[in-house]
């Protein structure tokens, strides 16, 4: 078997939140376990609040988990990640400007990142290789994009710049939280193009997101949170043709499509966001909400149950019908 | 309403009332704008917008959505950037990335036409009078 690349195990990242007489523990991310292969795209879906971003800070370590282990290439990460660590694990933001610096001309940022992690390279090959970074995102003309400042560029070209930015490092992965969301709907597919092409470089992708059409574009593999747990994880097409979890599915029946007829107010209930979770006691997070509810569903936990040997998902109701 | 104009506000200026709040969509309109660059391009009733577009624009963000149903293919959508908004183009805003320009459309700035209720901003579906 492929040795993943990431390997995230009952990881969770607590918050204490509220004042002293309401103190409380907001649980926003609970016992989570999942694998990115190298070269593979996983998307990790959930509606805003669902605990995504938590996940993405914890991994790029911008703050610890609260229990539970991260391993990166084999090893075990440490409360603080060494630069080292972080160039090998990138993170792109929804804003660009999270990744990119905003004084620096283009060709001048980049060039800076490789002088540091790419000690093979003398000068003449930095500039060489900036310019071949940019052109992999579809930043064309290389040579003119890196005279350029972030500021020149659009949205959708500084987002693609983010990219080049994370490529520089010569990553393993890169973490990408809702990249596209804040581009113009006409200029996002572009953008999803460049991830999937990041396939041919080698370099696997965890890209975080709401939109599970864009997630099934992109991945090989989908994880699906709800309320900071993982509900149900499998092979992008099987996840999309057989999900087995209610919320996978109501997920899918509330999806925008421009293509289909549109769902009367009948056939879709308004999802709402997800509960903040402080406190919780034992049960399915999602029952107040779940359509085959039983008692049992608001006493304990579900574990997961292998629906087949590639996907799984977290419900009574569906280890019933397996 | 103000939810969907949030959601407007949040998604960019340019927008298909497309959310995952389809419900709210539906309910607060029967009729459908279509914003590109600030302009509205194309206005009609909501489903004859999502089933027979007619400006290139809209026809192009059709194929800018990834969807859930059918086989996962490749997507181009609309190649190319929105114009600045700070020195724009004398002609039609969405000229720079149309499959279908024209020589006219770079010179003539089109009008929003409304036809049975649908309009468009657009020289190929509401041809300039020659007179004009
Ligand atoms: N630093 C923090 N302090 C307190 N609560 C937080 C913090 N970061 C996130 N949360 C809470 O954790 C939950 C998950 O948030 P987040 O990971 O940002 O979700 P998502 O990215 O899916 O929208 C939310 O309820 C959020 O309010
Ligand atoms: S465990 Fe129970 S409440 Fe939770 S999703 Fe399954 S059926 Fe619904
Ligand atoms: S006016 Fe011309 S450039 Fe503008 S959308 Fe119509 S065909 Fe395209
Ligand atoms: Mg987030």
């Amino acid at each position: 078997m492929t040795e993943p690349i990431l390997r995230v195990e009952g990881m969770s990242r607590h918050f204490q939140v509220g004042g002293l007489r309401s103190a409380g523990v907001l649980h926003a991310s609970d016992d989570i376990t999942f694998d990115v292969l190298p070269g593979e795209i996983v998307a990790l879906v959930g509606e805003s609040g669902s605990g995504k971003s938590t996940i993405a800070r914890v991994l790029a370590g911008l703050y610890p988990p609260t229990s539970g282990r991260i391993v990166f290439e084999g090893r075990t990460l440490g409360k603080t990640s060494s630069r080292a660590v972080r160039g090998k694990m990138p993170m792109v933001f929804q804003d660009p400007f999270g990744s990119i610096n905003p004084v620096l001309r283009v060709g001048h940022a980049l060039q800076r990142s490789l002088r540091l992690h790419r000690p093979d390279l003398d000068s003449r090959g930095r500039l060489a290789e900036a310019v071949s970074l940019v052109e992999k995102v579809g930043l064309l003309p290389g040579e003119e994009v890196i005279r350029r400042f972030p500021h020149e560029l659009s949205g959708g070209q500084r987002q693609r710049l983010g990219f080049a930015q994370a490529l520089a490092s010569r990553p393993s992965l890169i973490l990408a939280d809702e990249p596209v969301s804040m581009l113009d709907v006409s200029i996002r597919i572009g953008l999803l193009n460049v991830m999937r092409d990041l396939r041919s470089e080698g370099v696997s992708l965890l890209y975080i997101t709401h939109d599970l059409a864009s997630a099934r574009y992109v991945a090989d593999r989908m994880i699906v949170l709800y309320a900071g747990r993982i509900v149900e994880e499998g092979r992008t097409e099987d996840l999309i043709t057989r999900p087995a979890h209610p919320y996978t599915r109501l997920l899918m029946a509330t999806a925008p499509d421009p293509r289909l007829p549109l769902a009367s107010d009948a056939d879709v209930e308004d999802l709402g966001e997800p509960p903040r979770v402080i406190n919780p006691g034992p049960g399915c997070r999602f029952a107040p909400r779940c359509p085959l509810a039983m008692d049992r569903c608001r006493e304990a936990t579900p574990e997961f149950v292998q629906i087949t040997p590639l996907q799984r998902a977290a419900c009574f109701a569906a280890e019933e019908s397996t | 309403m103000r939810q969907v104009e949030n959601l407007r506000r949040r998604l960019g200026f340019a927008v298909l009332f497309v959310t995952h709040d389809m419900s709210v969509v539906s309910h607060f309109s029967d009729r459908l704008a279509v914003m590109y660059a600030g302009e509205f391009m194309e206005i009609g009733g909501t489903r004859t917008v999502f089933d027979q577009p007619r400006h290139p624009y809209s026809l192009g963000l059709m194929d800018a959505f990834p969807s859930l149903v059918g086989a996962r293919r490749e997507l181009v959508g609309i190649p190319g950037n929105p114009p600045s908004l700070v020195s724009p183009p004398t002609g039609c805003l969405f000229a720079a990335r149309c499959p279908s320009v024209t020589e006219e459309c770079r010179l003539h700035r089109p009008e929003l036409v409304d036809l049975d209720g649908h309009a468009t901003r657009c020289h190929l579906v509401n041809p300039r009078r020659s007179d004009d």
